[in-house]
């Protein structure tokens, strides 16, 4: 009776789970992408005939083109004249070119501070500076309804864990004893999301939310496949956010992020560097560095690092028109990674290299340069070295070689075939056989366990988080944020595409992890880092 | 801060290439999921390379004919069972692609693309089929050494009572010779239909000639068409139509296929079902071919006859057989007589189900009554005992030298036993011999289960 029970609950959740996690997605993809007023007016310019320019952002070109933040009404203005940023002090004005930029009549030839009542001229417009305006916070509507949404989707989470939960403990009740590990996890998850969420007032927390939803997959996965792993990734999932909220906090600090950033980009390369010299190979590629009781994957770390040094503000973008600097740290960035033989990690540094390029300057032939570089590059690895061609040998051709070569691919979609839309359920699954299984493979082992569309639900996460980046560009505080939060959704989606369509054949298989999902320390906490710079596209509007 | 929201599309450009690759991959699971699912490697459902985790095989008496016991797929104990209904119930290694075991895996695990494989676990479905393996049995061991198919369905309701295909094995065995064994001839195969072919060209004539039961055509040991001969086995003199598909007259044949034309001829053929593949509870068979396209008028004539480049499969035949005794058209043979769950809950029954009409009635009846007329005047009644069998025989000319094909095809023209039959011997001659035999045998058995 009590089995009948039990397994008739496994056969029930298997259609409720896909349910619950369409719910939840659905819920912050409404937090996260539907329209919001816009920014309130932090400050404002009004010219003699009384047009008033407000002042939305940290950061604003002026000039007389249309791109510019603030249009002024003349046509002796440069296109892009300067720089209006605000920082600890107040307001500072920067000319960009050789044009005259007068505060109060005076030729200004750098930074300088205005003040409110300082008029400015550029190119013969006059504009005074009024920054003791009452701030006009927009009353936004969705601000409250969004805290109903973020409790709703915690709660449906909270259920979808249970259940889950649940059916891996019952999963394990029948073949023998239950690991501790799975209630204490999923328990301990459940309490540091509440936790967290609680203390965050539930306000504006869509991109914690849609983390906690594939952390819980990550569990499910390192439940089934290596229950005895569960607690060490659920302690990476709290150090990671640790991690995220400390960036958070650094991040909201622009000027504190600013004076960290040469230093990070030196830690960055150097960290590579040592790696390079004291690695360990593992799994084909010497990415490893061996701490006694934890091997440490450094490339994961160093691509915080990059997005962290790599992405700039509105003043250097507009003063320090060119991308050698930042060439160069790439540079240093992929050199050790090649060397390393982490090929993977590579090409997702070279797709964030290609967003912060082209966020950065706007121009697509530098991308085609680099993309041009880069296939330059591959051909000679392949004609220099064709070991490194041969690991990919079996690409596309999976069902050649299902015993060999394609064994690992044709293993996943054997198990996305078998799970069907519903799945097979919570430890039932027999990717765990296969060698990655719960890193490479693990969209087939999600899809194998829990179905296809819960599969597609983790993925539309992913996409939740480029699209909220695409969404909050313009809106941002600073370039920043909206260049690091398109660079690390970018990179998440990179890295889902190399990890879902290379365990499915449709990619050369190269071995990254599914943020957020994969077993795996390093990947756990890295994730969870470049999710703060996804976060600070939202430093923007009512969060100051 | 403006300009960000367009230099941003540069991530919505990479997210709609990885939406396309996420849909590519959606789709490739919706339509290759069950290959993937299928592969010998998944071990949800196979064990060493043998699908072991599938519902029970079992003929229309419930003799079991595979199952699984203790993780081992084994099949029934007698060995002539196992031989005569290894085509139709399938193996182990997934050889035999047109047998159940390989064509219907997802009904037996219990697959489909919603639901996956949970089912599975639970052992499957059951497949009952509508064939008798004991009629099977009789089948095989009247073919003999012979290579050949035999089929036997009720026209009426579309049940298949037999379907053989020799040469077979024994699956418990390790099969040596792998030479056509794991094809079942009565589907996947296609023969010269020789002088049965005469059945489809009397029905185009019956359909397009108004006079066509009193044309007559001379026949001298054959008939010369553009100088060329083609022979008959003897001097059938002044003939009509009734007379000449009784003798199987060869001239006859070809002079009307010649004045029917290419066109009219090619038309009846493919409406009688050749050049499509015939299918059987969604398994699909080979399909027969005529093609008359830019043909000689000589071979016009050959082909009217059932030789030339014409083929028929045994499958596509008994179909034909079905019309000309249900009245132009035929009830579809099926072979699933139900699936039941592990509980024992049925979630697919097979029925009659018709195929398009095609033939008139009138057609039909004139058909009938001219095979029947075959048996009595020349096959010889007496050989069927209590059976009034209407059919035509086959003597299918395959290569100089070689020993033709030996056919007999038609029906039981009696309602508490409509049974319409199909039999091939590979190299066995005449139709009037060995496949005159093998079908009164196989007859006379299935009599007794109808």
């Amino acid at each position: 009776m009590l089995s009948e029970l039990a397994s008739f609950y496994c056969w029930l959740i298997r259609f409720i789970i896909p349910v619950a996690a369409v719910t939840v997605i659905f819920l912050c993809a409404k937090i996260l992408l539907v329209n919001k007023k816009g920014n309130p007016v932090l400050a404002e310019f009004f010219d003699k005939s009384g047009t008033v320019y407000p002042i939305t952002s940290y950061e604003n070109a002026i000039g007389r083109g249309k791109q510019c933040d603030i249009c002024v009404p003349s046509k002796r203005a440069a296109l892009r004249a300067a720089a209006l940023t605000l920082k600890n002090d107040g307001w500072h004005i920067f000319p960009v070119t050789s044009a005259a930029v007068l505060v109060n009549g005076e030729r200004i030839d750098g930074d300088s501070l205005i003040e409110h009542g300082d008029t400015i001229n550029i190119g013969g417009a006059e504009l005074e500076l009024d920054d003791r305006i009452e701030p006009d916070i927009p009353f936004d509507v969705t601000a409250e309804l969004n805290r109903t949404r973020a409790v709703c989707a915690a709660a449906v989470l909270t259920a979808m864990q249970v259940m889950m939960a649940l059916s891996l403990i019952l999963h394990y009740a029948f073949i023998g004893d239950i690991p501790l590990q799975i209630p204490a996890c999923f328990g301990g998850l459940i309490v540091v999301e509440w936790v967290y969420l609680v203390l965050m007032k539930f306000k504006k927390v869509g991109v914690e939310l849609l983390a906690f939803f594939l952390c819980t997959f990550g569990l499910a996965v390192a439940a089934s496949a290596v229950p005895a792993a569960l607690y060490k990734q659920f302690i990476a999932m709290i150090l990671g956010l640790v991690l995220f909220r400390a960036l958070c906090l650094v991040l909201t600090n622009l000027e504190l992020t600013m004076k960290l950033r040469y230093a990070v980009g030196i830690c960055a390369i150097g960290l590579l560097m040592f790696n390079i010299i004291f690695g360990t190979e593992m799994y084909g590629a010497k990415n490893w560095i061996d701490l006694g009781p934890i091997t440490v994957q450094p490339s994961e770390f160093v691509k915080i690092a990059y997005i962290f040094a790599g992405c700039a503000t509105l003043e250097r973008l507009m003063t320090t028109r060119n991308l050698i600097l930042f060439t160069a740290f790439s540079a240093g960035c992929f050199i050790p990674l090649f060397l390393m033989r982490d090929f993977g990690t590579a090409s997702v540094f070279f797709m964030g290299m290609l967003i912060i390029a082209f966020m950065r300057s706007g121009d697509l032939k530098a991308i085609l340069l680099f993309i041009g570089v880069a296939v330059v590059g591959i051909i000679a690895i392949i004609t220099l070295k064709p070991y490194v061609a041969s690991r990919f040998a079996t690409f596309m051709h999976a069902w050649d070689n299902p015993y060999d070569g394609g064994y690992q691919q044709v293993s996943t979609m054997i198990a996305i075939g078998s799970g069907g839309l519903f799945g097979v359920g919570g430890g039932k699954g027999n990717l765990d056989l296969v060698a990655a299984s719960d890193t490479d493979l693990v969209f087939g082992f999600v899809a194998e366990e829990w179905g296809l569309i819960v599969g597609l639900a983790c993925v539309a996460a992913l996409i939740i988080f480029a699209l909220y980046a695409v969404k909050r560009a313009a809106l941002t505080y600073s370039v920043y944020y909206s260049i690091a939060a398109a660079a690390a959704a970018g990179m998440f989606l990179f890295q889902a595409a190399l990890n879902i369509f290379g365990s499915t054949d449709l990619l050369p298989l190269t071995g990254v992890t599914l943020p957020l999902i994969s077993n795996g320390g390093s990947s756990m906490l890295a994730s969870m880092g470049m999710l703060a710079f996804i976060k600070s596209a939202g430093l923007g509007g009512d969060a100051k | 801060m403006k300009q960000m929201s367009i230099r941003a599309l540069s991530l919505i450009a990479f997210t709609v290439v990885f939406v396309i690759g996420i849909f590519s991959l959606t789709y490739l699971s919706m339509t290759r999921g069950d290959d993937w699912t299928s592969f010998p490697a998944n071990r949800h459902i196979y064990k060493d390379g043998v699908m072991v985790n599938a519902g029970d095989i079992t003929d229309r008496f419930g003799t079991v004919l595979a199952t699984t016991e203790n993780g081992q797929r084994i099949f029934n104990d007698d060995y002539y069972t196992r031989l005569s209904t290894l085509h139709a119930v399938g193996d182990f290694n997934g050889f035999i692609k047109t047998g159940l075991a390989t064509a219907k895996w997802d009904k037996l695990t219990g697959y489909n693309k919603i639901t996956g494989l949970y089912d599975a676990k639970k052992g499957g479905n059951n497949i009952k089929m509508t064939i008798s393996a004991d009629l099977n049995t009789v089948a095989l061991k009247a073919l003999g050494n012979y290579s050949g198919a035999v089929g036997v369905y009720n026209y009426k309701t579309g049940e298949m009572l037999c379907m053989v295909s020799s040469p077979s094995y024994d699956p418990n065995e390790k099969n040596e010779e792998t030479d056509g064994i794991y094809i079942n001839r009565f589907l996947s195969s296609s023969y010269p239909p020789g002088s049965t072919f005469k059945v489809v060209t009397t029905i185009a004539a019956l359909e397009t000639l108004p006079d066509a039961e009193s044309r007559e055509y001379d026949c001298d040991y054959g008939t010369y068409v553009d100088g060329e001969l083609i022979s008959c086995m003897s001097k059938h003199h002044t003939v009509n139509l009734r007379d000449a598909l009784a003798k199987s007259c060869n001239a006859y044949f070809s002079q009307l296929a010649i004045d029917l034309g290419a066109d009219t001829m090619q038309k009846y053929a493919d409406k009688l079902g050749f050049n499509t593949p015939a299918e059987i509870d969604g398994i699909t068979a080979k399909a027969g071919t005529v093609d008359l396209d830019k043909i000689r008028k000589v071979d016009l004539g050959w082909a009217g006859m059932g030789q030339y480049t014409d083929l028929a499969n045994p499958l596509q035949y008994l179909t034909l057989m079905g019309a000309i005794a249900g009245g132009g058209k035929a009830a579809k043979p099926y072979m699933i007589d139900s699936i039941t769950t592990v509980e024992g809950i049925e979630i697919y029954r097979g029925g009659v189900s018709y195929t398009e009409r095609m033939f008139s009635e009138s057609t039909a009846t004139a058909v009938h009554a001219m095979m029947r007329n075959c048996v009595t005047s020349n096959y010889g009644d007496y050989r069927f005992p209590d059976l009034n069998v209407c059919a035509k025989t086959g003597t299918a000319e395959v290569d100089q030298g070689v020993t033709p094909h030996s056919w007999f095809v038609g029906f039981v023209e009696n309602n508490d036993c409509p049974l319409a039959f199909v039999v091939v011997a590979e190299n066995a001659g005449a139709g009037v011999g060995v496949a005159r035999t093998v079908a009164n045998k196989v007859l006379q058995a299935a009599k007794q289960i109808v």
